[in-house]
């Protein structure tokens, strides 16, 4: 059709949309090519979404998906073939290898650092390094509900035909309600009866809805293909205050972690008193069992986990972290003596080890205290996921946690004495990248 | 001042962009510079002259919304990209 054949304006206006539309196909090609070359590190780009709704998991990660995570920190993303955030393996287990499937959230995910900076690639490389044969595969998958690393276990992990599972959860993550909560992925609900049922109230959402249909499919490929079109839709979910870059759609987090810190003096009581605020659900979910349906809940989800785990003949370690740790002398750390005592005796009754994650990572650093300086990225270091340093540092908390589970026949002998690789030998107290 | 005389400095991390990268990166924003300049020389107006029409407006009408809508995500203080 040509366009003078039509009325003046109307010509005007079909040229104009016509501009239009080639700064669409500009600003694409644009974006895809800050991607796909080094400008990735200091221009814009689109952050990606690596999955697509799913009407078992709710949201499940892509295989094969790509892009350059933006959020904290930039870092290249690639999940491979199996749709996991770890390097390509293969679905049978090599003769010999002892596999080790590393569950838990955007932590253990961890988006923000290069695959080959996550803690459980590092830690892998020492103990290879070391002479263990054995495979560290990173089954992790954001979202704060540890029923998804159930489900997620039992989806990607046992077809990888694991020896042991380290499942690693925010204590938080138990006491926020989480697992009763079906709007986004599967969650326990009740049933009515007093009794708790697997719930999919998600699939009532408008993208599962149309998961399966033409214009779903349309949707998912080009959010996942065009940086352009998925950038209008990331800024369409975006309150007006973020678009308009208003002081007040400052995040809350972003405010706390620019917040002064209280004075030296105060610092103790401070502490104290955060760790006693904090613990003080988590005491009551554990020990007191209450809020009952809360309670409920957890119990059914460790129950599903010790009886998934013994029918695949798996052994599950769960690394519970972020159970506050209060500073000496404060009444507070006998009660999360209590506490660990009462999660302890409910894990291990199930067959599964608890571990108290900050605890081992706070040996490892030098204390508590050091803990805030393995988190965040440059202004905003204190706070958030894990840095170099932290991953470093979780790395060599999790070698000390594998190394009474690995049996010794997977250490090849003689080779105990081999020496790491120099950039994994950094001490945790090094800089790291700012 | 920074200086090379001891070679480059060693990775800070498995992360980093290796020296290639930022020597390119720095003769690149020299590059944008020259661009900048070539840009403003009266031979371009006349460029600009005879592109104008509704087309050109289209263009440049989408490319300024786009780029206002492209997210600022760099946390860095670094003063070139403050889209």
């Amino acid at each position: 059709m040509s366009f003078s054949r039509l009325s003046p304006r109307v010509s005007a206006l079909g040229r104009f949309l016509f501009g239009g539309m080639l700064a669409l196909l500009v600003v694409d090609f644009g974006l895809r090519l800050i991607e796909v070359t080094p400008l990735w590190r200091i221009l814009p780009v689109v952050q990606p979404i690596l999955g697509q709704p799913d009407k078992d998991f709710g949201f499940e990660s892509t295989p094969g998906g790509r892009g350059i995570w933006t959020t904290e920190h930039r870092a290249r993303l690639q999940l491979n073939s199996l749709g996991l955030r770890d390097v390509e393996r293969e679905l049978a287990k090599p003769a010999g290898t002892f596999r080790i499937g590393l569950l838990g959230d955007s932590m253990v995910e961890a988006a923000q650092v290069s695959q080959q900076a996550t803690f459980g690639a590092i830690a892998e490389r020492r103990l290879r390094a070391d002479g263990y044969n054995l495979e560290l595969i990173n089954l992790a998958i954001a979202g704060p509900s540890p029923i998804r690393q159930l489900w997620r276990l039992e989806r990607r992990g046992y077809p990888l035909n694991l020896d042991l599972v380290i499942a690693n959860s925010a204590a938080s993550s138990f006491v926020s309600g989480k697992l009763l909560d079906d709007s986004e992925n599967p969650a326990y609900v009740h049933t009515g009866n007093g009794q708790l049922a697997v719930g999919y109230g998600f699939r009532e959402r408008f993208s599962q809805r149309h998961a399966d249909d033409l214009i779903g499919r349309l949707f998912v490929a080009l959010y996942q293909n065009s940086p352009l079109f998925r950038m209008l839709y990331l800024r369409s979910k975006e309150p007006l205050s973020v678009l308009l870059g208003l002081p007040s759609a400052q995040s809350a987090s972003q405010r706390s972690v620019m917040g002064l810190p209280p004075p030296a003096s105060e610092a103790a009581r401070v502490a104290c008193d955060n760790a006693t605020a904090a613990l003080e659900p988590m005491i009551h979910l554990w020990r007191d069992h209450r809020p009952e349906l809360l309670w409920a809940a957890a119990a059914r989800f460790l129950d599903d986990l010790g009886q998934s785990a013994r029918t695949h003949g798996v052994r599950v370690v769960y690394a519970i972290r972020d159970i506050p740790l209060p500073p000496p002398d404060c009444p507070a750390t006998s009660a999360r003596a209590d506490l660990l005592l009462a999660m302890d005796h409910e894990f291990t009754g199930r067959g599964i080890r608890l571990i108290d994650w900050s605890a081992v990572v706070a040996e490892v650093v030098g204390g508590p205290a050091e803990i805030p300086r393995l988190h965040g990225f440059g202004i905003h270091k204190g706070a958030g996921h894990l840095n170099y340093d932290g991953h470093r540092a979780w790395a060599t908390a999790l070698i000390r946690v594998l190394r009474p589970e690995v049996p010794l026949g997977t250490a090849s002998q003689g080779s105990a004495s081999a020496s790491h690789p120099a950039t994994d030998d950094t001490p945790v107290g090094k800089a790291a990248k700012p | 001042m920074v200086l090379f005389r001891g070679g480059w400095p060693a990775a800070v991390d498995e992360a980093a962009a290796p020296p290639w990268e930022v020597v390119a990166g720095v003769v690149g924003l020299f590059a944008l510079h020259w661009i900048e300049f070539r840009l403003q020389q009266p031979g371009v107006l006349g460029v600009m002259r005879r592109a104008e029409g509704p087309v050109s407006r289209g263009f440049l009408s989408g490319v300024a919304l786009l780029l206002i809508l492209i997210p600022v995500t760099n946390v860095n203080p670094f003063i070139y990209f403050r889209f």
